[in-house]
């Protein structure tokens, strides 16, 4: 296994090496081919540090320009002058002797000189080194180029700090500054800085007091800052060495002084951006990298021989740090028109824009599916209402037709004990007037009279009962007795139809939660039911059959038989659908109002054919939650 | 002459209780049973009366009772319909009330019905006197007797039985005397009771 990766890798490499082999005879041939198709070659001299950020920021935009589709090839080929460091130049005439020896035989296009000493080298040696190339410079200070002739073929563009807009942007954004510090290191560079400084901020004089730092070590400078107040300010130009000969990437030290620093810290160079400084009024190194790529097709495009010329400096910019702003408590809004604010903090929807998005769009679809699921649930529990109030009503019409079913035999419920009380008033009358009348007597008719008139409200109470419209209540019932109450209800019904009833309840069952009226009714219709299935039987075989029983679970069973011809069987199985009936004027709601009854209390009604004849509805209660 | 007897039949304790009160308040020999079967049960009634009958009770009702009985019925029914009132009235009952009624209608409804009772009590015993008579005659006055309550004269007779006119007048002497007859619209009148 791992000796076949092994072998795998080897052959990768091989095919790896063939491929770069034949790009180079390739570019090999292009050589050889019209001079047209050679790439043009380019020598950048630098006479500081080639890592500087300046320096990789300002190439790598280059590159960018000049490697864009479509373009020339160009070759580009470093030499560092180092003179930052060995600024004597000692060894001038060696290294021409070593780039003489190196460029031999090659033709070089163009010189791109960055900073004055590039500059100066480049052209004192071009002669001899690169006889064909034209010069393009930058990082030559504008004072510099004033007092000096360009030769042929020479091109570039001054660097022009202004370093007065740099203080004017430290009294904008602290208008009670008193104080500016100005910090230069001991360098070449820094020197030049310093001198520029000293000739643009001569204006600035009479208002603040400007204070020039230089020429002391990096840790004096740091100590010094430590103590500036509120009033002050500081300009950092450059440190490129400091009194001890130490040398320093320039900005770096700007991210110590700024650290080190009590006051805000101000810079010239876009590099120093992010370091710690507020900011200042710079050049992007950015967009002079990409106008120098732009310069070099410019010039290699155009025939040679052209005189030497300085462009225009170019635009420098106000460039701000958003986060220092904030650590010196200062107001973006007091910034001049065009500063670019940058580091502004992150915000967090720039940071997690699509983590918020992505829980925005949750959080909603969850609050659409509540609200979804709000309305859906309300529109349920509303027709539900609907379906309770609905249902209530019906068995309420239902129980008030059941009431005028039973007018004949309520009638003679209440005439029973109206008659007896009216012929107790007769005799009671009979033995006055005949003066026969014993106290004793008088008093049994009267106590007959008041058991008579109770039996009759009995009997509306009743009737009423059943037939008022009440709200659904559930209450505890003994079932028993609530049997019993529809068997005294239903007296006079099975008396009038000659039915003998038959009942047989079972002793000790427990009560239940139950909607008494309804529940009542549900019996009431089942026994009306089975006395309507009795009608054609021969008189003295009329039996209404009632029994209750322990159910299931500690539930009851009521059943209800009667004698009559049973149920045909094909009609069993729609016996308890709406308007479903075998009867002339039946409506066909008794039955069906049963079954809905017995199920709002999650019980359950059945009927079959008993073996000895006639038809048996079971109807089962379940025990109630928490009974006892 | 014995006490006439009401007989009260209701299956309501109260009803029964209370009619029978006042019944008897009134004067009247009360007898009262809880179903018409217990009626039935109890020893035939000798002396004359009559039944106060509720409509509907459990077992035999009221109008199955009144068919096998001979006494006089007033129904007193809580449920007065049309059809079970015209078929008691049919089957000879002497008032149809309804409850509750009252006493003085009941009281009145009771007194038609010893009334007819009465009557018909004594229409029977007319009848059996009747009989007595009529069987003390010979074949011959027998005869006569039909021949004189058909309103035939003497003379008819006498051509009809091929017997003379003196021996018809002769017979018919006999047979008002032994039928106890004043006249003969009596005569006519004891015939009539004998059809029966």
């Amino acid at each position: 296994m791992s000796s076949s990766l092994r072998a795998s890798g080897r052959l990768l490499a091989c095919i790896a090496l063939l491929l770069s082999a034949a790009a180079r005879g390739q570019v090999l041939e292009g050589n050889a081919g019209a001079a047209q198709e050679r790439p043009w070659r380019v020598v950048i001299l630098n006479d500081g540090d080639p890592a500087a950020p300046a320096f990789v920021t300002m190439e790598r935009a280059m590159r960018q320009v000049l490697a864009a589709p479509g373009r020339h090839r160009v070759d580009l080929f470093h030499e560092n002058l180092d003179m930052l460091r060995f600024p004597e130049a000692l060894f001038e005439s060696e290294l021409v002797a070593l780039l003489a020896k190196k460029y031999a035989g090659m033709s070089v296009d163009a010189v791109i000189a960055i900073g004055t000493p590039s500059l100066d080298f480049a052209e004192k040696h071009r002669g001899l080194l690169w006889p064909a190339a034209r010069v393009l410079f930058q990082g030559v200070p504008v004072e510099v180029l004033r007092e000096r002739r360009l030769g042929t073929d020479t091109v570039g563009w001054p660097t022009q700090h202004d370093l007065a807009g740099v203080a004017e942007l430290a009294l904008l954004l602290r208008p009670s500054t008193r104080r500016l510090i100005v910090i230069s290191g001991s360098g070449d560079f820094d020197r030049r800085m310093a001198l520029v400084a000293k000739t643009q901020l001569e204006p600035y004089a009479k208002r603040l007091g400007i204070e020039y730092w230089q020429e002391v070590a990096l840790e004096e400078f740091l100590r010094r800052v430590a103590r500036l107040g509120r009033d002050d300010a500081v300009l950092y130009l450059a440190v490129g060495r400091d009194i001890s000969g130490r040398t320093f990437v320039i900005p770096d030290v700007a991210r110590q002084i700024s650290a080190a620093s009590k006051a805000p810290v101000y810079g010239p160079f876009e590099t120093f951006m992010g370091q710690g400084i507020v900011g200042g009024t710079m050049y992007s190194f950015e967009e002079r990298g990409q106008r120098m790529g732009h310069l070099v097709h410019e010039v290699l495009s155009s025939p040679p021989g052209q005189p030497g010329r300085v462009l225009d400096a170019g635009p420098s910019t106000c460039v701000v740090d958003a986060r220092q702003l904030d650590h010196f408590a200062m107001r973006a809004s007091d910034l001049p028109g065009g500063c670019e604010l940058r580091f502004m903090p992150p915000s967090l929807w720039r940071e997690y824009r699509w983590y918020i998005l992505g829980a925005l769009l949750v959080i909603l679809a969850q609050a659409a599916l509540i609200a979804a699921l709000v309305l859906q649930r309300r529109a349920r529990v509303q027709a539900e209402n609907e379906l309770r109030h609905r249902r209530s009503e019906l068995a309420q019409a239902s129980r008030l037709a059941l009431a005028g079913e039973l007018t004949a035999s309520i009638a003679h419920e209440i005439n029973q004990p109206l008659g007896a009380i009216l012929a107790n008033a007769g005799a009671a009358e009979a033995l006055l007037r005949r003066g026969q009348a014993s106290t004793e007597e008088l008093r049994e008719i009267l106590a007959d009279i008041r058991q008579a008139d109770l039996r009759a409200s009995e009997v509306i109470r009743r009737v009423r009962a059943l037939v008022t419209s009440h709200r659904t209540e559930r209450e505890r019932v003994e079932v028993n007795a609530m049997v019993s109450e529809v068997l005294a209800f239903l007296r006079g019904e099975t008396e009038r139809r000659g039915i003998v009833v038959d009942s047989a309840l079972a002793p000790g069952l427990p009560t239940l939660l139950l909607d008494r009226v309804q529940v009542q009714q549900a019996v009431v219709n089942l026994c009306m039911n089975a006395m309507e299935a009795m009608v054609d039987c021969p008189a003295g075989k009329r039996r209404l059959g009632i029994r209750t029983a322990a159910g299931p679970g500690g539930g009851i069973e009521i059943t209800i038989s009667d004698s009559g011809p049973g149920i045909a069987p094909e009609h069993l199985p729609q016996l308890f659908n709406s308007f479903f009936t075998t009867k002339a004027h039946g409506t066909g709601l008794g039955l069906s109002i049963t079954r809905s009854i017995v199920e709002t209390h999650k019980g359950r009604v059945s009927a079959q054919n008993r073996d000895g004849g006639g038809a048996l509805f079971r109807m089962t209660l379940p025990a109630s939650q928490g009974a006892h | 002459m014995s006490i006439p007897v009401i007989h009260v039949v209701d299956d309501d304790d109260g009803m029964r209780n209370a009619v029978s009160r006042l019944l008897r308040a009134n004067g009247y020999e009360v007898r009262t049973y809880a179903s018409a079967g217990d009626f039935l049960l109890a020893s035939p009634p000798t002396a004359g009366g009559c039944i106060l009958l509720d409509l509907q009770m459990p077992g035999p009702s009221g109008l199955e009772l009144q068919k096998a009985v001979s006494l006089p019925v007033v129904f007193l029914t809580g449920r007065g319909d049309i059809a079970s009132s015209v078929q008691a009235m049919k089957a000879g009952a002497v008032d149809f009330l309804t409850k509750p009624a009252e006493p003085f209608r009941l009281l009145k409804a009771v007194e038609a019905a010893l009334e007819r009772d009465r009557a018909v009590r004594a229409q029977r015993a007319g009848v059996s006197d009747a009989k007595t008579r009529y069987g003390r005659l010979t074949e011959r006055e027998r005869s006569v007797f039909e021949h004189v309550v058909a309103g035939k004269t003497s003379k008819l007779i006498a051509h009809a039985l091929g017997i003379t006119e003196r021996t018809v007048k002769m017979h018919r002497a006999q047979v008002m005397a032994k039928m106890e007859a004043g006249s003969i619209a009596e005569l006519v009148r004891s015939a009539d009771l004998l059809k029966r």
